[in-house]
């Protein structure tokens, strides 16, 4: 294999790691209340979940080829690479997009570890930027749409990241406040069992959807890479191995399931009844198609948290945990510029060791990282057995303090 | 921009409470009206008619996914949903 191969096969592959923790990080989004209510046995709802990814990610025939143009200047407006991008047979492009996959790849693990429901896409969207900065500087990052248009990353990330939790969170309260009214009368065997059906019905549109849409981003990332590199050059296709790679792969990820932040969305911030979550799950349901409808670009991570506390808020006499709810909002902040930071250091440290040697070093660096993240996790695990547990504040602080006095 | 982003906020929050709150709200009279059937509303009888308002209700819920499921996989195939007059339909995009 020559050096251009092996850049190309590891940000492939780099890439598939990328979207399987999309998989396992995004499952929470469209499970986690229905996991909460038991409307679904935590097995049964991740397998359901993983089915639907599957099918809507196979089902998308459209190209997410410019998915990058959202917010840098890689790309020409037809998804083709920039041609003073590709001059050195694409081994500059290659080495931005594998330090950014690297940098998103490391932050969905960190945050993974910590339970917290960060954005995938924002994840990244900030590597992009981080690696772009690093490799083309300043003038490669497209901050701002032109003639007011709501592009570039104020317009596509910042802005919508900042309006879509309060937005699923009117519409959740409003629902919930409005359900718990007409459910007051009604009998336990009614509260619980009624509502379930409504409840899997909307979860199940959620997966569909986040299938169609996130698999694509990656597609989107590899078939760049291979235009890149000159193995490629229909834009208006993706090749079929990528199209199945990319649909099994993030699959498997939401499969596998990330327990963690499952139960920080299902049991941390509301204690969610039957009700609850089916008004949750159908606002985020609503929200996500009707942005997606009208052009509104928005997380789903954002949007499904903001419709489990506007359900936690609609319900009359409910505890919010405003802390867990802080913890997260500050985990959204963090996301897009860490994701970056990490990946513009890969980007540094790659490019100085040259493309062949650098991309080596910066895939050894990421596994080095999802080694430690993995051990660590271990220490105190959180599976399909305990997703469902009382969510204790007290015993948490407990566990936590002997690891900072060491 | 700014402008922009607010055009596109309210109408999604328009969206949404009408589709994200109604529709819960249409599902939780559903079953209601299912109790009220089967007599297990408290202070009134039993009443087939609330069968017939649950159907009525559920069948609305069920439409409304459907046109989502239908949405989602129109827009992988390059279609958009377009509305004549207040009918839905699919469009090339």
């Amino acid at each position: 294999m020559s050096p251009e191969l092996i850049l190309l096969a590891l940000v492939v592959v780099t890439a598939l790691a990328f979207d399987f923790t999309n998989g396992f990080h995004d499952t929470a989004n469209a499970m986690a209340a229905s996991i909460a209510t038991k409307a679904l046995t935590p097995k049964t709802a991740v397998a359901l979940c993983a089915s639907l990814n599957l099918v809507g990610a196979l089902l998308s025939v459209e190209v997410a080829l410019t998915v990058t143009n959202a917010v840098i200047n890689l790309q020409n407006p037809d998804g083709t690479p920039k041609p003073e991008l590709v001059a050195d047979g694409g081994d500059k492009i290659l080495l931005i997009l594998l330090a950014a996959l690297a940098g998103a790849i490391i932050w969905n693990l960190a945050t993974w570890l910590w339970g917290l429901p960060s954005s995938s896409s924002h994840a990244l969207f900030g590597g992009l930027i981080g690696a772009t900065l690093a490799g083309l500087g300043w003038g490669g990052v497209r901050w701002v749409g032109a003639d007011g248009k709501l592009d570039g990353v104020i317009g596509k990330v910042i802005i919508p990241a900042l309006m879509s939790p309060a937005i699923a969170m009117i519409v959740a309260m409003v629902g919930t406040h409005f359900v718990f009214k007409v459910a007051a009368s009604l009998t336990e065997k009614y509260r619980t069992s009624g509502f379930r059906w409504g409840q899997v019905g909307a979860a199940s549109l959620m997966s569909l959807s986040h299938g169609t849409n996130d698999a694509q981003k990656t597609m989107g990332v590899i078939t760049l890479a291979l235009i890149a590199s000159g193995q490629w050059t229909d834009t208006h296709a993706v090749p079929l191995w990528v199209k199945l790679a990319c649909g099994f792969t993030i699959a498997l990820g939401t499969y596998l399931g990330g327990w963690r932040i499952i139960r920080t969305m299902g049991k941390g911030l509301v204690e969610i009844e039957a009700p609850q979550g089916m008004s949750a799950d159908m606002s985020s349901a609503a929200v996500i198609l009707a942005s997606s409808q009208l052009g509104f670009a928005l997380s789903t991570t954002h949007v499904a948290t903001g419709s489990i506390l506007g359900s936690g808020v609609g319900r009359p006499g409910a505890q919010v945990r405003w802390g867990v709810a802080g913890r997260m909002a500050s985990a959204w902040l963090t996301t897009l510029p860490s994701a970056g930071a990490v990946a513009a250091l890969m980007f540094v440290i790659g490019n100085a060791l040259g493309a062949g040697y650098g991309s080596a070093v910066i895939v050894l660096l990421l596994c080095g990282a999802a080694t430690y993240m993995f051990v660590h996790s271990r220490k105190e695990p959180i599976g399909h057995h305990n997703v469902n547990d009382e969510w204790d504040d007290a015993k948490k602080k407990k566990q936590k303090q002997p690891e900072v006095s060491v | 921009m700014w402008l922009a982003a607010l055009d596109g906020a309210w109408r999604v929050l328009l969206a949404g409470l009408l589709l994200g709150s109604g529709l819960p709200i249409l599902f939780a009279l559903g079953v209601k009206s299912i109790a009220w059937a089967n007599g297990d509303l408290p202070d009134r009888g039993a009443n087939p008619a609330g069968k017939v308002i649950a159907g009525l209700l559920f069948a609305v819920v069920l439409l409304a996914v459907l046109l989502g499921i239908g949405y989602i996989v129109a827009h992988g195939f390059g279609y958009t949903l377009s509305w004549n007059g207040w009918l839905p339909g699919f469009t090339h995009k």
